[in-house]
């Protein structure tokens, strides 16, 4: 019994120097998410979804400009292709299927509208388009 | 004076006394002749397989059967001039041709005659695996056939498949009886129908050079080379000489047809067709491993020189050296999808059977779980919906005027539209306007659609309408990409966007209605249409 009396207090004082030392531990977490130098920043490293299908049609040396962020234009707006992604495949479909978008081809969840472009600049830009299309 | 116990006979029973019900049912199953026994088998899954092989017998067509359709229902002498654009032998369009003279050409009178060549395939399957190697096999063979998702898929399509599916089961026996077991007599019969074949399907070319291929164990283990080398020939020739009168139709059509919609298969495709051909992933672990574990002792030295040893080599050099064959040739021009393999579905079938046969319980249980897969999957393995031109059709016919003007962005769906809408329509399609809607020109297509600019084509068609007319534009949808890489696929895709384009920009054209309007996904090319009407 007096061996406990002396102990516990031991104990309590170990107990609370180890929530403490956890809680200094807390602090020095590494970054899990947040403002980061002013910037909101993730955990992952992120990519816009558009860079494959940019960077493919830059490989081969086309003059690629981005009008929004859903958007690809390749050569002058107007006369050279335009890539325009939507949220789904189905969603693309569903574009052609009501009308919306009769001068474009759908590939995947892109519409991607000819223009003036020749056959073999087009073949280019549809291989490009159709990088990560499964199906 | 030693006894020996008998052993137990059909019908004895263990007791004293009268035998349990279930006896004398063993008993007097024992006691009937083979052909009772066998016969009922093969009515009872002849059967079933009208059961499973009628599910979609009446669903719509999608544009390879609306192509087969428009051209059997030309004349018959008509026939063989028209498939010179086509790409195809005439055999199957003929019999299609009067087919449809006694029975109509709906989509369910059509897909009947796909069905009897289905449903013949049970009893010739059992036939195969009975006559080559015995009662278990032949009964193994049949049920495999009698559920074979390939031949439940196309038994409800108009098109030549089921029939190469038959042809390839009366040859491939011939063949084995012929060479392997030298019944020489068989090789009239191979020489028949492998000539039948080759007027049914171009590829039956590849099939003749798998089997020439095929000969090689058989000529290696034979102990008279010299005749199996003359019956050989002999037999080859002939069926050569009887294809002789198609031969120049054929290179026409090699040289200036072929598959532009196809693409070069990778080196994945061969393995990826059989999976296809089998009907999932769980039936051909089911099946090869059957056949792996029947047939792996007669790779032993035990059965070096034996006929089964030179059977099962005969069996699987057919068709791994046909598909390679094929495949090599379709590095060049392309021809390569898992429907072409129906002449080899009867050599791929009869190792799984000949396998189960020779693997005892091991071997009940493959074909049993093979069945298990089948059944789980929708339709027994066939596609209900295959396009939606009947949908489309559907909506918009009651909309249209007599003098409507269709345009129809994939060429190729230009019979489909035909045959669904009404017949006062003017075709048109991204190549040009079109003669005869019923078939599709495919000679020098790739060349043709590139040269066809669109504003060149499409504008003075839009010139000479008349106030009121109306333009009922059908393009592809394109889903997926692999299915629109091909330089014909790819090209249709463009040029359905650009003639698009132009009908859209066209001032005097207004958009009136679209169609469809409920569309769950087809499993082969699906469309969009809408319908334009001039209001200047």
């Amino acid at each position: 019994m007096k061996t406990l009396k002396t102990t516990l207090p031991r104990l309590l004082v170990c107990g609370l120097v180890a929530v403490s030392v956890s809680a200094c531990a807390n602090l020095s977490k590494p970054y899990d998410g947040g403002v980061k130098d002013g910037k909101l920043v993730s955990r992952g490293k992120l990519d816009d979804p558009r860079i494959v299908h940019y960077k493919c049609l830059k490989a081969h040396h086309l003059l690629v400009s981005e009008p929004s962020v859903t958007e690809i234009q390749v050569g002058r707006p107007g006369v050279g292709p335009l890539i325009r992604f939507l949220a789904t495949p189905g969603f693309a479909q569903a574009t052609q299927i009501s009308g919306q978008a009769q001068a474009a081809e759908i590939i995947g969840s892109a519409q991607l509208y000819p223009n003036q472009a020749s056959d073999a600049e087009l073949t280019v830009v549809e291989a490009c388009t159709a990088l990560g299309v499964t199906g | 004076m030693t006894t020996f116990a008998s052993p137990p006979q059909p019908g004895a029973h263990a007791g004293d006394g009268e035998p349990t019900a279930y006896e004398r049912f063993a008993a007097w199953l024992a006691a009937l002749p083979t052909w009772v026994t066998a016969g009922t088998l093969l009515v009872a899954l002849v059967a079933i397989s009208v059961v499973v092989r009628t599910y979609y017998l009446g669903e719509g067509f999608w544009m390879d059967e609306a192509i087969t359709t428009g051209i059997a229902t030309h004349s018959a002498s008509a026939i063989p001039h028209i498939l010179r654009y086509d790409g195809n032998p005439p055999f199957y369009y003929m019999l299609l041709h009067y087919w449809i003279s006694a029975f109509g050409d709906s989509e369910s009178d059509t897909h009947a005659l796909s069905v009897v060549f289905g449903l013949l395939c049970i009893p010739a399957g059992m036939w195969a695996g009975w006559s080559l190697f015995g009662r278990r096999t032949g009964i193994y063979a049949a049920i495999l056939f009698a559920f074979s998702t390939f031949l439940t898929e196309y038994a409800q399509e108009t098109r030549m498949y089921e029939l190469m599916g038959l042809l390839g089961i009366i040859v491939t026996v011939a063949f084995l009886q012929g060479f392997v077991m030298r019944r020489r007599g068989y090789l009239v019969l191979f020489s028949a129908g492998l000539a039948v074949m080759l007027y049914t399907q171009s590829w039956a070319t590849f099939f003749t050079v798998g089997a020439v291929i095929a000969l090689i164990p058989v000529y290696l283990a034979s102990d008279e080379r010299r005749v199996l080398l003359r019956d050989a020939v002999i037999a080859f020739v002939a069926s050569g000489v009887l294809f002789l009168p198609w031969l120049p139709t054929l290179l026409f059509q090699t040289s200036h047809t072929a598959a532009p919609w196809s693409s070069h298969p990778s080196v994945a495709a061969p393995f990826t067709l059989v999976l296809s051909v089998l009907g999932s992933d769980g039936i051909a672990v089911a099946l090869v491993a059957g056949a792996a574990i029947g047939l792996a002792p007669l790779f032993t030295s035990k059965f070096r020189g034996s006929q089964e040893r030179t059977l099962v080599l005969a069996l699987i050099i057919l068709p791994v050296a046909t598909v390679t064959i094929a495949w090599l040739g379709s590095q060049v021009t392309p021809a390569f999808t898992p429907r072409y393999y129906a002449p080899l579905l009867c050599a791929t079938l009869l190792i799984a059977a000949w396998g189960a046969a020779r693997a005892g319980f091991i071997g009940v249980i493959a074909i049993f779980l093979s069945l298990v897969f089948v059944v789980q999957l929708p339709g027994f393995g066939a596609p209900k919906y295959k396009s939606d031109m009947r949908d489309i059709s559907a909506e918009l016919t009651p909309k249209l005027h007599k003098d409507a003007l269709v345009i129809v962005g994939q060429p190729e769906q230009t019979p489909l539209a035909w045959y669904y809408l009404p017949s006062e329509m003017n075709f048109v399609n991204t190549i040009g306007p079109v003669k005869d809607p019923r078939y599709m020109n495919w000679v020098n297509s790739v060349d043709r659609l590139k040269a066809a600019d669109p504003a060149t084509t499409l504008d003075p068609l839009l010139a000479k309408l008349k106030p009121g007319q109306q333009v009922l534009f059908i393009r592809p949808l394109t889903e997926g990409a692999y299915n629109w890489q091909a330089p014909w696929t790819s090209l249709v895709r463009r040029r359905s966007a650009q003639w698009g384009a132009i009908l859209a920009a066209d001032p005097h054209l207004k958009p009136i209605s679209w169609a469809p309007h409920d569309y769950p996904g087809a499993c082969c090319v699906a469309d969009s249409a809408v319908l334009y009407q001039d209001v200047s």
